[in-house]
């Protein structure tokens, strides 16, 4: 009763607005979003298909009935996953419909989204969207300045913690070639700017700030006269993981979204490493994206897997083996971190990894619905290649998107009580409280420079200081 | 509710035993379903003709109420009913021999998560703790404003503000840091209080 009641309470403050915020498309554009390019409307697509370019601010509870069940909301949720990947990995071309090009692939609207690494800079220095830096390493030849950079081997980003001082860097993933999966996260427009204005980049700017708390979509009725920039999705931040493909050892490049970018490591004194970049062609395995919504302020988590990573997907050649799993290894220790030293530039044992909790059926019915859509658009989509493992959301949300630690239930009870990607939580797969993959309880500990709850976001950890550092004597 | 009467029962007595209203020991949208749990523990764990004839006596408490003050909805009783419902459960259920252990495993169940196969319970010779789950959400936990070692789902930095009053403010976020000096300018202002509510159960 009590989480039902919480969450069908929020109609006027949420769900209502969502609805609206989804009647008007009026997604966000402007000089100042990652969607500059964009219209405000939605690219039609075929009438009979859901994908659309717009991207949800909450989910659409509109066919629950009165006493709803988990397993209906459950699947609002997920189709708002399904919704929000669709729309987040839209064509930057608008001419275009995902996944309508030949190769059945596209450069994302995400994909333009800032990294957090250029958000909290050294020195704490002001950030902007658009500005980028590319180690010197990588550009010998002084090209290329738009690639991205994927430098992180772990989930926790090496900008502040080298690899030996991960506290929560359970172990890299590595494939089955021995090459180490590469991890990026990027934030959308609306968390950017939240942290700009608030000057959250540096310690300095957490130090004076009190209660940190990342907007949600805006009224879905904003003034005719209101800037363009004004945000209307609310904070979206995606975690990405991938792996370096290579055609000539047996890769199908046409079941991956693929990036070109510069896979760097940094230098390192434990264990020693020398740093390194080199351009590659990287395929995404996995995605998480977290969006906070009036639905749900402890944020939807929702998460996406290549369909090869522990099993050989649907509609695979004859002979494609998994991504991290080794069918034909029968001692291979299961979902355990690879022996230290960990070096990103030595090749090393191929992680053996299988998915502890099952995707359930409902999920994966959707998924089959879904794949179809898309696959519908153009038979080499590369994007029916991607499943949605659950989408993680508070049965009991906190009555206002700002946290209090007076709220009645500050993790709201999440549903799925676990929820792990097998490329990005290795290793912390379970159901075992507190210690196993859980979004909301993990998060929930995540805090700022100073000290501070941050809103669900570690990203703030980041943050360095704009003070000169002090001389050792 | 669910369609199970023995669930509804267990549940409704559960309520009754432990203090605790049903949509908090067994929410409808409930992503973990320790009621659930404890019911099946229960029926492969204690003695199942007492159990059943628990939950029986249960069912004719409430049709006792419904009988004498009618109209009754068990979920939503009246104080009266309440009063009632707590006096035949005391007098044909706790006084009851048989019934009244099963009773008082049952709060124990709820309250220490712990199941003792003798009656009364020897703590330093018996007991087990039913599941990883039972274990976070014992009530006792939350009866005494505190959580598990190791187990808390309260925000990052709880532990620097002080147990929940009456006059708990819901309008702002103290300025939390873990620092036992008080910040600038703050040390004349009230004490923030922290809510210790779980997110559970």
């Amino acid at each position: 009763m009590r989480s039902a009641r919480s969450l069908l309470s929020l109609t006027a403050f949420g769900v209502v607005a969502v609805l609206g915020l989804m009647a008007c498309k009026s997604e966000p554009s402007g000089p100042a979003n990652a969607n500059a390019t964009r219209p405000l409307a939605a690219t039609p697509t075929p009438s009979s298909s859901p994908l659309s370019s717009t991207i949800p601010g909450d989910a659409n509870f509109s066919d629950l009935p009165n006493n709803p069940t988990i397993q209906q909301i459950q699947h609002d949720f997920d189709v708002f996953s399904w919704q929000s990947f669709v729309a987040l990995n839209w064509p930057l071309d608008q001419s275009q419909t995902i996944g309508s090009a030949p190769d059945g692939d596209n450069p994302t609207v995400w994909g333009t989204y800032v990294e957090s690494y250029q958000v909290f800079l050294p020195q704490g220095q002001t950030p902007s969207w658009s500005s980028r830096t590319v180690p010197p390493i990588c550009q010998p030849d002084g090209g290329a300045a738009n690639l991205p950079v994927l430098r992180m081997t772990m989930k926790v980003s090496d900008q502040v913690l080298n690899f030996s001082q991960q506290a929560f860097g359970t172990g890299p993933l590595i494939d089955q070639r021995g090459e180490y999966a590469r991890y990026s996260i990027n934030l959308n427009q609306d968390a950017f700017n939240y942290i700009l204005t608030n000057k959250l980049y540096n310690k300095e700017g957490q130090a004076n700030f009190a209660n940190v708390s990342f907007p949600i979509a805006a009224s879905p009725s904003p003034s005719p006269t209101a800037s363009p920039s004004v945000s209307t999705v609310g904070s979206i931040v995606l975690k990405s993981a991938w792996r370096i493909l290579d055609a000539t050892r047996g890769d199908v490049l046409s079941r991956y979204h693929k990036i070109d970018a510069y896979v760097y490591t940094p230098p390192s004194n434990n264990p020693p490493t020398q740093p390194s970049c080199e351009r590659k062609t990287l395929g995404l395995v996995g995605l998480h994206i977290a969006h906070k919504t009036a639905s749900a302020p402890q944020w939807v988590w929702s998460t996406f897997e290549q369909v090869d990573n522990v099993q050989v997907g649907q509609n695979a050649p004859a002979g494609l083996k998994p991504s991290f799993f080794n069918p034909d290894c029968k001692t291979c220790p299961i979902n355990k971190p690879p022996p230290k030293p960990w070096n990103p530039n030595v090749k090393t044992t191929p992680s053996q990894v299988t998915r502890v909790i099952p995707i359930d059926d409902a999920t994966k019915q959707l998924n089959s619905q879904w794949q179809g859509f898309l696959s519908g658009v153009n038979q080499n989509s590369v994007w029916q290649f991607y499943e949605l493992v659950s989408t993680q959301w508070p049965t009991a949300p906190a009555p206002s998107p700002t946290p209090s630690p007076y709220d009645p239930h500050p993790t709201g009870a999440p549903a799925p009580q676990f929820l792990a990607n097998t490329t990005i939580e290795t290793y912390i797969q379970g159901k075992v409280p507190n210690t196993s993959s859980s979004c909301i309880m993990c998060h929930n500990n995540a805090a700022t420079t100073a000290g501070k709850f941050s809103d669900f976001s570690y990203l703030l950890q980041s943050a360095q200081s704009s003070k000169p550092k002090e001389q050792k004597k | 509710m669910s369609t199970d009467p023995n669930f509804n029962n267990f549940v409704g007595l559960s309520s009754i035993l432990t203090g605790y209203p049903q949509d908090q020991l067994a929410p409808q949208i409930d992503p973990i379903g320790l009621a659930s749990e404890y019911l099946t523990w229960m029926e492969q764990n204690a003695d199942q003709a007492a159990f059943l004839k628990t939950l029986g006596t249960f069912q004719n408490i409430l049709q006792q109420v419904a009988s004498q003050l009618p109209p009754f909805d068990p979920n939503n009783p009246t104080p009266q009913q309440a009063a009632l419902m707590n006096q035949l459960v005391a007098a044909q259920i706790l006084s009851d021999p048989a019934m009244g252990h099963i009773a008082r495993r049952m709060i124990r169940l709820w309250y220490l998560s712990t199941w003792y196969t003798t009656e009364p319970p020897d703590p330093n010779g018996d007991g087990q703790v039913v599941s990883m789950n039972a274990y976070t959400m014992g009530l006792a936990w939350d009866a005494a404003q505190a959580h598990p070692m190791g187990y808390s789902e309260l925000h990052f930095g709880y532990w620097a503000v002080a147990p929940p009053g009456n006059d708990v403010s819901p309008n702002a976020f103290p300025d939390v840091t873990v620092s036992a000096a008080p910040a600038p300018g703050q040390a004349d202002k009230p004490t923030p209080r922290v809510g210790l509510q779980r997110g559970g159960i």
